[in-house]
């Protein structure tokens, strides 16, 4: 195995420099007694050095596929994996430089925290001297000091997660791959091995692909996301591009909470869509979108309500940038730090509405449940996006 | 779904064959052991095997069809056979099942003595319970005769069932004990406090629940008595003949071999199918569920109207199989058996010396031959079929565990027309008659059982914990050394020690295969069996149960394990 003599304390990450790995038409068709599944239809991407990917999406979307693909556990039908420019194809997964981090921690029973993570360390034949000197280093950043001669079922299940990566991470590898790392561990310690991965990651440096279908887990932690849904990428960008500017329905659905409202295209000319929405006309950028399917999301939080005694006799309006349109609050969820409206607007959308509380504006400001309102919403805010896709649950 | 397949049309009839050679060679390494494993389950279990049914299929052999099918006798060696199968099916499963459940659901005080005696049929020589038998309820026998004064015969099918149901009531034993032990008691704990009485319980859920275990058992102690040899030969009488006594006189007496290979096609298709069955469905959901922890450890039963019945079955099953094994003891230290009752050791003396320690000998070298061998072949096709993906797997994995279907006999059978004369124009020599034979023949024997054991334990370890080991760098082989293999070692353990008692003790896959060279011990005790030597059978029989005791002590000497407690490995 190729160890690289890459200081432990890196370089931070820095997302701007070169690629890592190269995803290149990556097909996988699994052949089962059913007949054949292709779990990855043509996949391209492309993983910086020294960043913290995250792949996120539904169960079976594929991520652990790709994931295994990259490691070299799965030979992929078709298509190509170059690491640093050079092809992966022939090079069998032992010889990867690539560390894997599993969700099981697949720790080896009959050796102890210290023979776990030495072991990568005598495969690749470093002295001995070497081995104590890296396994201390790794157990001090881990935060293992003393428990190395323990057996891993003498671990809580934080502290197993925790040699886990160690192991993985003692052998300096070129990139390393995480499967749904934290999905056993209960949500409070789920919390802090959040942060707490980032921050080793942060500080080694090492490119990281990390899959999960959490998606809180993907804003916190990742350079990047890519969003996959049934074998493709619907979406690739930093956690804020892929929550205000999502590309797909199913992308705004999956990641956050999102109002779907039925568009027609009235007009698209000079980079300009012109959309019929709730009785009204907006102009929005083009995405560069097909007119025939078109739908504008909006999020909750954009979604401004205040009281109005006669909604009926209200006229929808849109002036300076902002929407009005009045309805009835139909539901009022108090959450303690923000309340959920529902609000069903005259032609009968019913729309979602976060209000966050303050020390000043409390959920005694808000109107009451079967109350008229009025909503606005900055026009800033919808987002156009292709409906190609069907909405999941 | 868009796919563009790649189908290639069979060019010719050898396209499968250079495929399997093809993905055998993409293994590397491993490629090796697979093509051994292949060999071994391909030479000599399934080629004998068509070699049969060919012979079956011949003029003589046809002949012997129509022959034997308007014969009245065979009707009735048929008629014998499927009675004997059911019957011990039936009777071994029960008294399986109960002393499971008195050993798993109850709090009887001395269950750790009653686990040994449910399972001292396993390493008892094969006939060793019929002689026994025979001197206890015979037509002179200890208990009809002398103490009831009865003229009462055992012999034939009372003694069979006997003799039988003993002998293979610890496969359903362990079997049951085994499921008793993974159920979730949580699941009847719900059945309880939705006001189910016990009985209600144990119809609606403990019941269903056993089902297949029940099928699984009834139909693996079906195969194993319509397969036995030893027992029909000492017990059957002259109005007692089975398929598998009817192959042996074929053999030996009538030296018609046509008729050996149509009675064996007789009794190779019940067992092939039921094998196929089970293979197929029973054992499909079983793996599933040994894995999971219990969730709820099930409540011993304490009610009188269920314990009572239990303990008093219980007691007589035990009481039948001490006192059956115990005069095996008397028969053996007492000069005449049932006769003349003076304590002496010339039994033994004779089983430690001339002809007996040779054949001890013998045996010994063979054994320690085919151990070895069957352990590691079982090994590496377990690895092969749990572990890896390759065209052919499903077949091998099919092969590897025929052997336990295919009955002893037949294994001898079909070893014999084999290689009675050199193969491929010499490359293969004619191994009858020499000790090659007789070690492959312990091997085939082994074999299944050995990759029972290992796939069990190879399901155990989870996938990832290799490709982690992968993912550190390490190579397959590596791997496997450092991280497979310490972590199945008391598996490997369980099936030397499999493998060398299965070898100690077959008797019917080698019968037809010792020569005056080499001589097998368990074919010394038939012989004195049948010439009604009962003493020297029984001494032979204790110094053999006494060898392979001592083996198993010095190889967990040095292996550094223990015979552990579970000993599900045994079963089967
Ligand atoms: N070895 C295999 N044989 C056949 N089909 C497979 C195999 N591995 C995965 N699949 C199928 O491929 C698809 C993608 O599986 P994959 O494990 O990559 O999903 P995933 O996105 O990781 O899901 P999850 O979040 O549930 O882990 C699924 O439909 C799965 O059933
Ligand atoms: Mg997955």
């Amino acid at each position: 195995m190729t160890v690289l003599n890459r200081p432990m304390s890196g370089k931070p990450a820095d997302p701007t420099d070169t690629v890592a790995v190269r995803v290149v038409g990556v097909q996988k068709i699994f052949d089962t007694k059913r007949g054949r599944h292709e779990a990855l239809k043509s996949i391209d991407l492309e993983i910086t050095d020294g960043e913290f990917l995250t792949i996120l999406g539904p169960s079976g979307c594929g991520k652990t596929t790709l994931l295994r693909i990259l490691a070299g556990f799965e030979t992929p039908t078709k298509g190509d994996l170059l690491l640093d420019g050079k092809s992966l194809t022939n090079v069998p997964p032992n010889k990867r430089p690539m560390a894997m981090v599993f969700q099981s921690y697949a720790l080896f029973p009959h050796m102890t925290v210290a023979e776990n993570i030495a072991y990568g360390l005598k495969i690749a034949k470093i002295s001995k001297a070497e081995i104590k000197e890296r396994t201390d280093v790794v157990l001090s950043i881990m935060d293992l000091v003393g428990l190395g001669d323990r057996l891993p079922t003498q671990l809580s299940g934080g502290q197993q997660q925790r040699v886990a990566l160690a192991r993985a991470v003692v052998v300096r590898p070129r990139v390393l791959l995480f499967d749904e790392p934290l999905s056993n561990l209960d949500a409070r310690l789920r919390d802090q091995m959040r942060s707490e991965l980032r921050r080793i990651q942060r500080q080694l440096g090492v490119t990281s692909v990390y899959v999960t279908h959490d998606q809180s887990e993907a804003m916190a932690m990742s350079d990047r996301i890519v969003v996959m849904s049934e074998g493709h990428i619907e979406q690739v960008g930093t956690p804020s591009e892929i929550y205000r500017q999502p590309t797909s329905l199913f992308v705004a659905d999956f990641i956050g909470k999102a109002n779907v409202l039925t568009t027609s295209v009235a007009s698209q000319s000079n980079g300009t869509l012109t959309l019929n929405i709730l009785d009204t006309q907006i102009q929005l950028p083009d995405p560069g979108l097909s007119s025939s399917e078109i739908t504008t999301v909006l999020r909750p939080e954009d979604v401004n309500v205040s009281r109005h005694p006669s909604p009926n006799d209200h006229v929808p309006r849109n002036e300076s940038g902002i929407l009005e349109v009045a309805g009835w609050l139909r539901g009022v969820e108090y959450l303690g730090s923000s309340t959920h409206l529902t609000i069903e607007l005259l032609d009968g959308t019913l729309l979602a509405a976060v209000e966050q509380h303050t020390a000043l504006r409390g959920p005694q400001d808000l109107p009451e449940e079967g109350a008229g309102v009025v909503v606005s919403m900055p026009i800033a805010a919808f987002r156009a996006v292709s409906a190609e896709e069907r909405l999941l649950v | 779904m868009t796919t563009n397949q790649h189908k290639s049309a069979p060019s010719s009839p050898l396209q499968p064959l250079r495929r399997l050679a093809g993905s055998i060679k993409a293994q590397g390494s491993f490629g090796v052991a697979i093509a051994v494993a292949l060999l071994i389950v391909g030479g000599f279990v399934i080629y004998p095997t068509i070699r049969i049914i060919a012979r079956s299929l011949g003029v003589k052999g046809l002949e012997q069809w129509t022959e034997l099918l308007s014969s009245g006798t065979t009707l009735s060696v048929l008629r014998n056979t499927v009675v004997l199968g059911v019957l011990s099916g039936l009777l071994g499963t029960f008294a399986g099942l109960v002393m499971a459940l008195v050993q798993v659901r109850t709090k009887f005080r001395f269950k750790r003595t009653l686990h040994i005696i449910s399972l001292l049929p396993v390493i008892s020589p094969p006939f060793a319970v019929s002689m026994s038998i025979l001197s206890l309820f015979g037509r002179s026998g200890l208990i009809s005769k002398d103490l009831f004064g009865v003229r009462y015969d055992i012999s034939g099918l009372d003694g069979l069932l006997l003799a039988l149901s003993i002998s293979f009531m610890p496969v359903a034993y362990l079997n049951f004990v085994g499921m008793l032990q993974s159920f979730d008691g949580a699941l009847e704990e719900a059945a309880n406090d939705l006001g189910g009485s016990l009985v209600h319980r144990f119809r609606t859920i403990v019941i269903p629940l056993l089902a297949p275990g029940i099928a699984n058992s009834f139909l693996l102690i079906f195969v194993s008595a319509i397969a036995d040899l030893g027992n029909p030969i000492v017990l059957g009488g002259s109005n007692f003949e089975v398929l598998s006594t009817g192959i042996y006189l074929a053999i030996v007496g009538e030296f018609n071999q046509p008729k050996a290979a149509v009675f064996s096609v007789m009794l190779l298709l019940p067992s092939l199918l039921i094998f196929a069955a089970q293979y197929f469905w029973l054992n499909k959901k079983q793996y599933v569920t040994i894995t999971g922890k219990p969730v709820g450890t099930p409540k011993p039963v304490e009610q009188r109207n269920v314990l009572i019945p239990l303990y008093t079955i219980a007691l007589v099953i035990t009481a039948a199989i001490v006192m059956i094994y115990g005069y095996i003891v008397v028969g053996a230290f007492t000069q005449v058996w049932n006769i003349d009752f003076t304590p002496t050791l010339e039994n033994f003396i004779g089983a430690m010396n001339g002809a007996s320690r040779e054949a001890m000998l013998d045996t010994l070298k063979l054994a320690a031959i085919s151990t070895p061998l069957a352990a590691f072949s079982g090994l590496v096709i377990a690895f092969v079929i749990t572990q890896r993906e390759f065209k052919g797997r499903g077949l091998l994995d099919f092969a590897s565990v025929l052997g336990v279907a295919v009955p002893g006999i037949i294994i001898g059978v079909g070893l014999l027309l084999a290689y009675n004369a050199p193969l491929f124009g010499g490359l293969i020599p004619k191994l009858q008659g020499t000790a090659t034979i007789l070690v492959l023949a312990f091997t085939v024997r082994a074999l299944p059982g050995v990759v029972r054991v290992a796939v069990g334990a190879l399901n155990q370890l989870s996938k990832n914990l290799e490709e982690a080991s992968i993912s550190l760098g390490a190579t397959p082989a590596q791997t496997f050394r450092k991280i497979i293999l310490p972590l199945i070692r008391p598996a490997l353990f369980s099936s030397l020690i499999w493998s060398f008692a299965r070898s100690m003790t077959s008797l019917s896959p080698i019968i037809l295969l010792v020569t005056p060279e080499w001589r097998i011990f368990t074919e010394r005790i038939l012989n004195d069996a049948q010439q009604g030597r009962y003493g020297d059978a029984a001494a032979k029989s204790m110094v053999l149960v006494t060898v392979i005791l001592i083996a198993i002590g010095f190889l967990s000497l040095v292996t550094g394990f223990k015979v552990s407690n579970d000993d599900s490995s045994f079963a089967k």
